[in-house]
């Protein structure tokens, strides 16, 4: 009963879901389509987190089952500006989208590493490294071989400046509000507490800045400006 | 009575205190949504002249080609010219912006025509120079429709918060105008069929 239910309510919905940009993906790997095994997905997933892990870099990667007649460069960038993906400021983020039925493919590159993976390099590197694997119906390959060159390309780059201006407003809009709260905490004649309470701010705010670790894929509010490049097999 | 007059008084203080903070309200936002399509004018303006910066390369390397189609090329340089001359600073009028709208998308066709033409040099298609300048020009247009999107929609959000009550007054009052939107060129959101 409660299967029925559920294709019915999908099957009402998809009409709508075909305009609507999907959530941001829980994980590194997402297979929309299930091509790809178990086993090989772990692959991937684990791969991908490694790169967060060692490069700072969010690099994710999602299997579409078709496009559904949505435009293919317009799709993505919409998604890409809803999933954020990328450090805030740095928007270092990566995705690779596949649309299995189409046989199409693109690489949406963050404006932070626009330089170091010019749209050339990326169709060259759609082209080289991923349409041999995909053709083969290798999807997991695909992702693993593009994650291991843009790894290798940009290992050897410098680390993308943040920008300066936004890290600045963040500073100033910090210090404002510590004077503000230093400044009530006078006003309510809290000198009793003063002592006490210093120690705490400070933990509370460097807190703050450190990752909520434990699995899967948390966006860090990069953004996308259109870069990249486009591919089929 | 003396009561009922400063009852009197500090209703009327309280309906002009609830007015100017209504008023300072609308025109924060209204600045606010303003400098937002302030940003994705100059975000537009950037990828255009990005665009506009390939041409030369562009040039040089079809014109490297043996006997390349004269009338082509030089309709690609004409375009890009009367791009050159459009000179606006910070968020153009209606005016300026049809002039910019025009001479761009003036631009956008001479450009699809040229690529047109070179599908029928399959030597300088596969030349890695003309390869990695298509690459950069498609990556190119697909910035400019994104940012073009963005101005659009930043502009949907300026304008529609404008014509709201009692924003309207304000907008009136403090000469906020409305902003352009940009059109598709009729026909250029589908790539040139190539005819063998």
């Amino acid at each position: 009963m409660r299967a029925v239910l559920a294709t019915v309510l999908a099957a009402a919905a998809s009409p709508l879901l075909a305009v609507e940009i999907p959530p941001t993906p829980q994980r590194y790997f997402t297979d929309l389509a299930g091509v790809v095994g178990s086993a090989d997905a772990a692959r991937v997933e684990e791969r991908l987190a490694g790169f967060e892990r060692r490069s700072g870099h969010q690099f994710i990667a999602v299997i579409f089952p078709s496009l559904d007649g949505e435009d293919l460069e317009d799709f993505t960038i919409r998604c890409a500006e809803r999933w954020k993906v990328g450090r805030r400021g740095l928007d270092d983020g990566l995705i690779l989208f596949a649309f299995v039925a189409d046989r199409r493919m693109r690489l949406e590159v963050g404006y932070g590493l626009e330089a170091q993976l010019p749209d050339a390099r990326v169709a060259r590197l759609l082209d080289t490294m991923v349409k041999p694997a995909f053709q083969r119906a290798d999807y997991a390959g695909g992702v693993l071989a593009l994650a291991d060159a843009v790894a290798g390309t940009l290992a050897g780059g410098p680390v993308p400046e943040p920008a300066k201006q936004r890290r600045e407003a963040i500073r100033v809009g910090v210090l404002a509000l510590l004077a503000v709260i230093v400044l009530l905490d006078r006003l309510a004649g809290g000198s009793r507490l003063r002592g006490r309470r210093r120690g705490p701010y400070v933990g509370w705010w460097g807190g703050m800045g450190g990752r909520f670790g434990g699995g899967g894929f948390s966006a860090g509010g990069g953004g996308f400006g259109g870069g990249g490049a486009s591919g089929s097999w | 009575m003396k009561r009922g007059l400063v009852g009197c008084g500090i209703a009327v203080l309280a309906v002009l205190l609830v007015g100017v903070l209504g008023t300072a309200g609308a025109y924060n936002r209204l600045v606010t949504l303003e400098e937002g399509v302030k940003t994705a004018w100059s975000q537009v303006e950037n990828v255009y002249q990005r665009r506009a910066d390939l041409i030369p390369n562009l040039v040089e390397t079809v014109k490297g080609a043996r006997d390349f189609e004269r009338e082509t090329l030089t309709a690609v340089v004409e375009a890009r010219a009367k791009v050159g001359q459009v000179n606006i600073t910070g968020v153009p009028t209606a005016e300026q912006f049809s002039q910019f709208q025009k001479a761009q998308d003036g631009l956008s066709s001479a450009l699809s025509r040229l690529l047109v033409v070179v599908e029928r040099y399959p030597e300088l298609r596969a030349t890695e120079n003309f390869r990695e300048l298509q690459a950069q020009l498609e990556g190119t247009e697909n910035r400019i429709a994104v940012e073009r999107r963005r101005f659009n929609e930043a502009a949907q959000a300026f304008n529609t918060a404008r014509r709201r009550f009692p924003t309207v007054i304000v907008a009136a009052l403090f000469g906020f105008s409305e902003k352009p939107y940009f059109q598709a060129a009729p026909g250029s959101e589908r790539a040139p069929q190539v005819q063998f």
